[in-house]
């Protein structure tokens, strides 16, 4: 017994000596909140790192120390490789990158669409040091201009970016954030999907609206807000939303409070699949200027069927961009044979949106039922009869 | 002088008929000490003499006095050498018919007569008896049955053990009014002489810990055991384990509750700390208060206790785990927080962490030290340096002092003061482990910990019992103190022979 | 004194349960999704999963039906009393060698995967050196001791596990589990083999029926030891299925770490849950280590009685590192695990079913009062 504890304390002092391997104190982490990816020259990969300045933050929140110092710092490199780059940027700064708080990674337009976002992802889901949650966006544009702008409210353009992919939950038009851990399964499987897509406007940005991947991992082309809130209601993703409508020449706000999607199948042509989306609407009125009297049940079923009328508008909008543009299919209906039809879908997958492209051919019926639940918690604001 | 009795050498010696000659015996056994007194009394005022013997500081003053100096002058029919009584019917009346005292021996061996003196007993020689009368004058200063100062509760009984062992039987006794309790006396020391008590209940507790502790017992050979620490550290089982195998307790209320739940407990004379065997892991964390206060609040408690234990243990070890090696488990805003703190901080986290863990040691025991006036300086230093003055100097970060006092204050909310220090020993281990290989380490020294607690065993009965070996019953009174009237059985690990403490509610059988 | 010794060397019926089951989840369910999820389409590999238990179920009731006519020896001693002395040797012998093998494995495999989670830079050989210090340690002690750390250590375990599947619970998506049955069967049965060999490691109970206090419940116990880790196998590839989907577990090396690696606990004072979850999993594999490795110095002692446990312990651990030290790559650590599992399944299993069958014929029973 002593013998081997006499060893253990020779073993334990021994490496205690030699030093430590993987002891680095936190003070000496240059954490990365967030990375930007653009095209360089020459096929290179021009990657930046938004570092934090942990006394810049420490001196805001104190009310002390350096406020005029910047919170955030932003190194970019160029390499042909990922790795490279992020090495070549530990040459020039004096604390090594650290990822595991990378927040977002965000990919320009011109790698995506280029079709590279499968060589720029790979060290971000292959590394154990990433995080499956962090999220992925595709910029309009440079991708490390985003990096830089200056925050209204939150202190690191990264805290703002993040905060706001956050709001699907009040905003209809912003597809759900998607996480590494996503984006992996994406990469894996052949379909096409969606990812959030970021703009520029000054010192604000914009995650309305969605970059749409096909199946060969190309980026295909942007959705507009609206679009996306169709590509929504296809995927069943909506957590809230708005839709307005006239009522006698004038606005009436629904709130979506709730919404669900069911898909049917009719396989009977395997070369042909037609679908029956049905969606189902809940909500209440958020706002009206319209003089109806919304107890009336009459005008409570007009008003469900203006929404979903307008709800159905929207959806075939982006059906027909998805079917005929991009021939992308970015709603999950591939999934949906993949689920329920499996034996069809094996024969099909390889020309569903390649070779034959047969989900641009398919026939999608779009159902919309509408429940209006509230009127809210007034009936009027004007005086009756006026 | 004559010899006829003492000379002989192997054996006992015997008292001499001469009264003169054992003053002078008794005088150069104890080298003539300044706190032996002799008093030649003559009976009744008779022609008949004898002489009583004790020491002054030891012995009753006012017994002797009253009870025995008064009654023999007034025994006069004893007095007179013509009653026709022999010598040792004077001395048989003397004892019956003239003290008032209930404790009188006859005895005739030096040796027995030498002990009694030196316990307090008075000795009286008669003229020409060949016997001695020892009488129970044993009288000792003896602090007042107070609230023990290391084991305070807010509610329970406030009476805790003092030195003398008479009244810590009485106190047990008091509780406990059964035949069946046991006290099984010991004699240790060669030269101290202490009684040391076993004491259990017959009928419950398992014939066999009462066996492994007699035998145990029974090897103590010492000159002196000053305190029932001595006793411990010689019967526990493992000298190299950094817990605590026996419970030492001031509290009667803990002691007589062991009783009843099947354990045993050792009194040494000359202590207030009674030693509870066996123990295991469990018993150190729970205080009695937990059966005191309702059972909702005395689980509470006791779940914090288990996580003082934990926090103790590894807080600071996760510290360094955290800040050194893995910075990607701290939350976002913490991190940079944290990073901000340390920027200026000089020394790796381990060392940071070394230096205040050590620091906290020193003030504790500079404090425990300290007459109290002074202590209180050591407060405000210790505070000072601690707190401010080393966040403010950049020695270390405002974290740190946070973990080390969350630490130090875990530490003490564990109710076994031995058992605090334990858990603060290990964590100097725990964190050396952090340093060297992250939460690995930490791990690793859990693994230890706990293969090394699941290997000791205190008198034979697992350490780690009821968690390992498992006892589901016992679960009831584990981490969760379940109600009163749940707790009907004795504990399972002990083996009691008597399993039943109580009727569930309500059914009388 | 006989009586109060609560079995220090005895070994009751809960820690034959607890022992079974720490033994056989071991690295199993870090990497059983994987190669189910490879082999079989969609989350068929749960039919795969339950033929490899119903074949660990009947193989551990055979094991027990053995133990339960010998009570009170282990194998070498039903060897001997089946066959001969010279056959119980070359039993007890190669039973060493693999349960020696299988430390060796189990502590490479542990090195490979804290590399991968906890650290960067630390070389494998110290991680190795670390937990073979440990290892020591622990086996130095009686085996008793060792059955009953299970006791602490499996619930912990469990309640880990637990806490990452509620913790995903919103990940889940009953989409992905579909579409059913589509594996066909030559998959299927091919996935099997991978599953049984994620049921290695209870026969080291074989040894351990020495001291089984009630060798008539050990039927009952070794079991229900097996329905536990089956139960926590589909549950798990249930739950990673569900919430990767299957080509993506098909592509991750460990997909129950990285099922921990995303919970988020919300306002947590932790991030990054798979270093936690990855922790707690070390000492799980510390206990199927362990009794491996007591497992090994048992049957050597049967061989060669006369050197202490503590020489034995001495003198392995340096060979432990050395053959821990051998596979070069993650590959090849996954081969090397192959290996020991067909001996595994030769030794530990139909061995045992082959001396049962013999003792049946023979009519070959234990020493009757013993139970």
């Amino acid at each position: 017994m002593s013998k081997l504890l006499r060893g253990l304390v020779a073993a334990a002092s021994l490496i205690l000596a030699a030093g430590c391997w993987d002891r680095v104190e936190i003070e000496d982490r240059g954490f990365v909140v967030g990375s930007a990816i653009d095209e360089g020259k020459d096929g290179a990969y021009e990657l930046t790192f938004q570092y934090i300045v942990p006394s810049a933050m420490q001196g805001k929140s104190a009310g002390g120390g350096h406020p005029s110092a910047q919170s955030f710092q932003n190194v970019s490199s160029t390499a042909a490789t990922l790795f490279k780059a992020a090495r070549k940027m530990s040459n020039e700064t004096s604390r090594p990158p650290y990822l595991e708080h990378n927040k977002i990674i965000i990919v320009s337009e011109r790698l995506a669409r280029a079709g590279k976002i499968q060589e720029v992802l790979d060290l971000f889901v292959r590394d154990p040091e990433m995080r499956r949650a962090a999220k992925l966006m595709i910029s309009v544009g440079q991708a490390k201009k985003l990096l830089e702008i200056k925050p209204p409210i939150e202190t690191l353009p990264v805290q703002y970016i993040n905060s706001t992919s956050e709001n699907p939950q009040k905003s209809e038009s912003i597809v759900p954030a998607t996480t590494m851990g996503h984006v992996h399964r994406f990469l894996l499987e052949e379909h096409s999907f969606a990812i959030p897509r970021i703009t520029q406007t000054d010192s604000k940005v914009s995650l309305s609206g969605a970059a749409v991947f096909g199946s060969d991992k190309k980026m295909k082309g942007f959705l507009d807000g609206e679009e996306t809130t169709g590509k929504n209601y296809f995927s069943g993703t909506i957590k809230a939303g708005a839709v307005e409508v006239e009522i006698e020449g004038k606005p009436l706000l629904f709130e979506v409070k709730r919404a669900s999607r069911t898909l049917y199948a009719n396989v009977s042509d395997p070369e042909s699949p037609a679908f029956t989306v049905n969606v189902r609407i809940e909500g209440n009125v958020g706002e009206t200027y319209s003089h109806v009297d919304l107890l009336d049940p009459q005008v409570i079923r007009m008003i469900e069927n203006r929404v979903s009328d307008k709800i159905r508008e929207i959806m075939y909008v982006v059906l027909e961009k998805l079917q005929k543009e991009y021939k992308a299919d970015a709603i999950g209906l591939s999934d949906y044979l993949n689920e329920n039809h499996y034996r069809v879908w094996k024969k099909i997958a390889a020309d569903w949106d390649r070779g034959d492209h047969l989900f641009s051919k398919c026939k999608v019926d779009v159902k919309v039922h509408t429940r209006l639940r509230i009127i809210g918690a007034i009936e009027r604001v004007q005086p009756e009869g006026e | 002088m004559s010899e006829s009795a003492s000379d002989d050498k192997r054996g006992e010696s015997y008292v001499f008929p001469d009264m003169q000659e054992n003053i002078g015996h008794i005088r150069r056994m104890l080298g003539d000490p300044a706190d032996l007194v002799i008093r030649i009394i003559s009976i009744g005022g008779g022609e008949r003499s004898c002489a009583l013997a004790f020491l002054s500081g030891l012995s009753d003053k006012a017994v002797i006095d009253e009870q025995i100096v008064r009654q023999i002058l007034k025994a006069g029919r004893f007095g007179q050498e013509d009653t026709g009584m022999d010598i040792s019917e004077v001395l048989g009346g003397l004892r019956n018919e003239t003290m008032s005292v209930s404790q009188v021996l006859e005895v005739n061996l030096w040796s027995d007569v030498i002990k009694a003196v030196l316990y307090g007993d008075t000795a009286m020689f008669l003229e020409g008896a060949d016997d001695v009368l020892l009488i129970g004058t044993q009288n000792w200063k003896e602090r007042s049955i107070d609230e023990p100062p290391t084991e305070a509760l807010v509610r329970g009984p406030r009476e805790g053990f003092t030195e003398k062992i008479e009244t810590n039987i009485g106190l047990i006794r008091r509780g406990i009014r059964d035949m069946n309790l046991r006290f099984v006396s010991y004699t240790i020391g060669r030269r101290s002489r202490k009684t040391l008590i076993l004491t259990y209940i017959q009928g419950i507790i398992h014939p066999a810990i009462v066996e492994e502790a007699r035998r145990r017992l029974d090897t103590i050979d010492i000159d002196d055991a000053p305190e029932s620490g001595f006793i411990e550290q010689w019967i526990e089982d493992s000298f190299l384990s950094p817990f605590p195998q026996l419970l030492h307790t001031e509290r009667p209320d803990k002691v007589r509750a062991a009783l009843l739940q099947g354990k045993a407990a050792v009194m040494l004379e000359g202590t207030p700390f009674a030693l509870i065997l066996p123990t295991t892991f469990v018993a150190l964390i729970q205080s009695p208060e937990d059966y005191y206060e309702r059972w909702l609040i005395g689980s509470l408690i006791r779940l914090l206790r288990y996580l003082a234990v934990i926090i103790a243990l590894f807080a600071p070890a996760i510290y360094i785990a955290l800040v050194s090696f893995h910075q990607g488990m701290i939350p976002f805003k913490l991190a940079f927080s944290i990073a901000a703190a340390r920027e200026g901080v000089p020394f790796p986290a381990i060392i940071e962490a070394m230096v205040m863990e050590g620091t906290l040691e020193l003030l504790r025991e500079a404090g425990v030290r300290l007459p109290k006036p002074i202590g209180q300086t050591i407060g405000i230093v210790g505070g000072l340096v601690i707190g401010e003055a080393a966040v403010q100097a950049g020695v270390v970060s405002p974290i740190m002092v946070i973990i080390v006092a969350v630490t130090a204050i875990s530490s003490f909310a564990i109710p076994s003061y031995s058992a605090g220090i334990a858990f603060r020993m290990l964590r100097f281990a725990t964190m050396l482990a952090a340093g060297i290989l992250g939460l690995f380490g930490i791990i690793l020294t859990f693994i230890m910990i706990s293969t090394h607690l699941v290997r000791l065993r205190s008198f034979g009965m697992p350490y780690s019992a009821p968690f390992a070996p498992m006892f589901i019953t016992d679960w009831r009174d584990l981490v969760i103190r379940s109600p009163v009237t749940f707790l009907t059985k004795r504990p399972e690990f002990i083996q009691t022979k008597n399993i039943n403490r109580a009727n569930k509610r309500g059914k009388r059988s | 004194m006989k009586s109060f010794e609560y079995g220090d060397r005895e070994i009751g019926t809960t820690e034959v349960v607890y022992g079974v089951s720490n033994m056989v989840i071991g690295f199993g369910v870090l990497t059983l999704p994987r190669s189910l999820a490879a082999m079989t389409e969609s989350s068929d590999g749960w039919i795969s999963l339950m033929i490899g238990g119903g074949a660990a179920l009947v193989f551990g009731w055979l094991i027990a039906l053995l133990c339960a006519r010998f009570p009170k020896m282990g194998l070498s001693d039903m060897t001997k009393a089946v066959a001969n002395g010279a056959v119980a040797n070359v039993v007890a012998m190669l039973f060493a060698c693999y349960t020696f093998l299988f430390v060796g494995y189990e502590t490479r495999g542990l090195a490979n995967i804290s590399k991968l989670y906890l650290f960067d830079r630390t070389p494998e050989e110290a991680i190795c050196l670390f937990f073979l210090l440990v290892l020591a340690y622990g086996v130095a002690g009686p085996s008793a001791a060792l059955l009953r750390l299970n006791l602490i250590f499996l619930p912990l375990v469990l309640i880990i596990v637990f806490l990452v599947l509620t913790m995903n619970i919103t990940f889940f998506n009953m989409h992905n589990l579909k579409p059913l049955f589509v594996t066909d069967w030559q998959d299927t049965l091919k996935a099997t083999k991978g599953t049984v060999f994620s049921f290695l490691g209870f026969e080291i109970f074989l040894f351990y029926n020495a001291w089984a206090n009630r060798p008539k419940a050990m039927k009952k116990a070794i079991l229900g030891g097996l329905a536990i880790p089956l139960f926590i196998y589909l549950i798990v590839f249930v739950f990673v299925i569900g919430i990767f989907g299957s080509e993506v577990t098909k592509n991750t090396l460990y997909p129950t770490a990285e099922l921990a690696k995303q919970v988020e606990i919300p306002g947590g004072f932790f991030e990054r849950f798979e270093s936690i979850f990855f922790t707690i999993w070390v000492v799980t594999l510390f206990n199927t280590a362990a009794m491996a490795f007591d497992v090994t110095i048992i049957a050597l002692r049967t061989l060669f009685p006369k050197p202490k446990r503590m020489t034995w312990v001495i003198w392995l651990c340096p060979l432990i590192y050395l053959v821990s030290m051998q596979p070069q790559s993650v590959t090849e650590i996954d081969t090397f695990g192959e290996w020991i599992s067909y001996a595994g399944l030769a030794i530990g299993w139909c061995l045992p079913a082959v001396l049962l069958g013999v003792a049946k014929m023979r009519r070959i029973k234990g020493n009757e009062q013993a139970s």
